[in-house]
């Protein structure tokens, strides 16, 4: 029996453009190439591949009120708090005896974000929300928590307070309770499908053939 | 019995998970729509194999540490 090995074989039409469209809408890149490449599968694989993905990440975003996607500036007020009691790194969070850059450690400290990113434009405005505070987009729903805007009279510390009493709040509902991680846990899961379908746009199906057998191997 | 009900309603996304995921990381690999469904089922029936011995050797601690302490 040959020993089969992974290779990607017809390479789809416009690789690199469909990857980019289906970064920002998961399976867009796919039914591109299947209207181009008259393939009726790749097409309705991209439909089912949008269907799914922001599906899911829509069910566990709306059911936990929309309040999953987010990006907060925890690590600055850990900075802070850190700075405040002597210099030595305490809450921040680091390696060894590297601290990390506030958005680095905020990134640690909400590590759903980095996965949620890739089910793309729905996740998106969670990170503008970060780094542009003054112009929020859709500020119900991806609120950055801890971020400071012009005239902000509340602390950092007490805007990261605030948050997490209501979430606490929300997890301490009757319908909620252990489903609040299922919720994020879907919107996690459909950002990672969107890795999977993003090189599934670049690279094509892969298929196994099989390796050809060198003369004279045993 | 509501206190019952709601300690076992997480466990309703399992299967659906299972489906969506299997689908999605099978139709990454193929375009034809007879090996990704062949290739989501035979990812479904691994991971519920796999999850499935988890649950019993879990299971059979719990009972071992249950009838011994």
């Amino acid at each position: 029996m040959s020993n089969p090995s992974v290779i990607h074989s017809n390479p789809p039409p416009l690789r690199w453009q469909a990857a980019l469209m289906s970064f920002a809408v998961p399976g867009l890149g796919q039914i591109v190439q299947g209207i181009y490449g008259k393939s009726k599968g790749r097409l309705i694989k991209g439909i089912v591949f949008l269907v799914i993905i922001w599906g899911m990440f829509g069910y566990g975003f709306a059911k936990a009120e929309f309040k999953n996607v987010y990006l907060a500036h925890a690590q600055e007020q850990f900075l802070e708090e850190d700075k405040f009691a002597g210099g030595k790194r305490n809450r921040a969070f680091g390696i060894g005896g590297m601290t990390f850059s506030p958005l680095m450690g905020d990134l640690v400290n909400r590590c759903q974000y980095p996965a949620q990113f890739w089910v793309g434009i729905p996740a998106w405005p969670a990170l503008w929300n970060y780094f542009f505070a003054d112009t929020p987009i859709l500020e119900n729903y991806y609120q950055s928590p801890g971020a400071m805007k012009k005239g902000e009279v509340k602390s950092r510390q007490t805007l990261l307070e605030e948050r997490e009493a209501a979430d606490n709040t929300l997890q301490l509902k009757p319908t909620m309770g252990r489903l609040w991680d299922i919720y994020w846990i879907y919107t996690v899961i459909a950002g990672v499908l969107g890795l999977l379908v993003i090189y599934d746009a670049w690279a094509g199906p892969v298929k196994m053939v099989p390796k050809p057998v060198k003369k004279g191997a045993k | 019995m509501l206190a019952v009900v709601s300690s076992w309603d997480v466990y309703i996304h399992f299967p659906i998970l299972l489906v969506l995921v299997n689908i999605v990381y099978s139709a990454s690999r193929y375009d034809n729509w007879g090996e990704i469904l062949n290739h989501a089922v035979r990812g479904m029936v691994y991971i519920v194999f796999f999850l499935g011995m988890v649950f019993a050797v879990l299971f059979g601690l719990a009972w071992v540490v249950q009838k011994v302490f």
